[in-house]
């Protein structure tokens, strides 16, 4: 069987971890960050970069399900693999499972990254910005609204390298979100194991089945429920580190 | 008479709320009907600013504000209704799903829904379907409406439908279900009776089961 081409399509919040990893050969597509602000908007940006190949691919999808973003994808002529997660923290911590545990241990936590940080898609920028297109109430107003349910600020970088690279900007986020909403600054180092397997991923992708991924073949759409695990219902409250 | 039913419409659809509440004060002090008011200027704004928001002129932010202003002049105008403008048109029970923190949808459909006329109850935010369903007993809501921001946390609506069933609950109440990553395929899916899409659409769902 003749091997497919291999290509990536990938969100830039995954530049770093996945562009560093991926053969230089390998043409890549990488899609605005803040896409993940309008969900229902995702798979339309997506399919149309899918349809514009050229020929029948082996397309490494840098997406996790990101708020039903990726649901209505169409593989059409191409096979898709997906790394079966709700989103990027978790392709940051490797494992569908490690964000799981973390999100229902404290579901209050706003995770930052480098992607996230470079972008200024974060609460710092957010109240910058609404001070200049508003004022300062009303920009004290929407931020309130916006994070005060939150209880940490997390840091995840895939390497020791990448959170200190990243450090100064997050300690500026983190001292205005602990001012204002009493939020705990933590850093977490997640891994590359996830995003290592996805590369190394043959074309022929049949030959490494895995639950973290989703293997679409050609004229196959997503949809929310390939991604559902069993065993992701919610602890009791009891459970919870709540202000830990 | 009009002119103040506009300055006050045009106030809360930009958002302005110290604006919007001097406009009202005047317009009651000329006279005007606080039923109009509520009418032609609050719920008019806010159909507009849901307008606004649908077609993407309008993001979050400005919707945010414009339900802020809304809210801070209702209780200048509620003292002065009377007859039916004074009574409500339904109690609502609403709050984000167990695990969801994100509540700025949820408190902008509570904020209409109050412009609107409802009555709600809120709940707050990471609540367990147990708590609906308590709520659902001892409020007796005609609508009962929950939102979700995260995937992970989507399929707690379904187990709160299903408590519902269990306590054969599920009749007496319209269950509305609502947030960016929900679908009108998920609301079927779970069996909820509608999909608001936005705030504004969750009201008008609201308003078209009221009959």
């Amino acid at each position: 069987m003749s091997q497919r081409p291999l290509v990536a399509l990938a969100c830039t919040v995954l530049n770093d971890l996945l562009g560093s990893r991926l053969p230089k050969s390998m043409p890549v597509d990488w899609m605005d960050i803040s896409l993940h602000n309008t969900p229902k908007k995702m798979a339309a940006a997506l399919q149309e970069r899918l349809d514009a190949l050229a020929t029948p691919s082996t397309v490494l999808i840098g997406y996790g399900l990101c708020g039903n973003g990726l649901v209505g994808l169409k593989s059409g002529p191409h096979t898709l693999v997906i790394p079966r997660t709700h989103d990027c923290v978790a392709i940051f911590l490797g494992s569908h499972q490690r964000y799981v545990q973390r999100f229902f241990a404290n579901p209050n936590t706003y995770y930052l990254t480098k992607g996230w940080i470079d972008a200024k898609d974060e609460p710092l920028t957010d109240y910058r910005d609404y001070v200049a297109q508003f004022d300062e109430e009303t920009a004290d107003y929407l931020v309130e609204m916006k994070y005060k349910h939150y209880r940490k600020l997390c840091l995840v970088g895939f390497s020791q390298e990448e959170i200190e690279s990243v450090r100064p900007a997050a300690m500026e986020i983190a001292r205005f979100c602990h001012e204002r909403f009493g939020m705990v600054y933590e850093e977490t180092i997640g891994t590359t194991e996830l995003i290592d397997a996805l590369v190394a991923m043959p074309a022929d992708v049949a030959q490494a089945p895995s639950d973290a991924f989703l293997v679409l073949a050609p004229g196959s759409e997503v949809t929310a429920a390939m991604f559902h695990w069993t065993g992701d219902a919610p602890p009791q409250p009891m459970a919870r580190k709540e202000n830990s | 008479m009009s002119q103040h039913i506009d300055a006050i419409k045009d106030f809360v659809i930009r958002g302005k709320k110290n604006d919007a509440a001097e406009a009202v004060r005047q317009a009651l002090a000329a006279g005007t009907d606080a039923g109009l008011i509520m009418k032609d200027a609050l719920v008019a704004a806010m159909a507009i600013v849901g307008q606004k928001y649908s077609s993407g002129e309008y993001f979050l932010p400005q919707m945010m504000i414009a339900a802020r202003a809304m809210t801070e002049v209702i209780p200048l105008i509620k003292p002065h209704l009377i007859g039916v403008a004074a009574e409500k048109k339904g109690k609502a029970v609403i709050g984000t799903v167990q695990g969801d923190f994100h509540d700025i949808g949820k408190n902008i459909v509570r904020m209409m829904m109050e412009g609107a006329g409802y009555e709600v109850v809120d709940l707050g935010v990471d609540v367990q379907p147990e708590k609906f369903v308590e709520a659902v007993t001892k409020e007796s809501p005609k609508f009962l409406l929950m939102s979700a921001l995260i995937t992970l946390t989507m399929e707690s609506m379904r187990r709160t439908i299903e408590l519902l069933n269990a306590g054969g609950l599920r009749s007496k109440v319209v269950v509305g279900v609502g947030g960016a990553p929900l679908s009108q395929k998920f609301a079927d899916e779970i069996g909820a009776d509608f999909f608001g899409e936005d705030a504004y659409v969750c009201v008008q769902s609201c308003n078209q089961r009221l009959a």
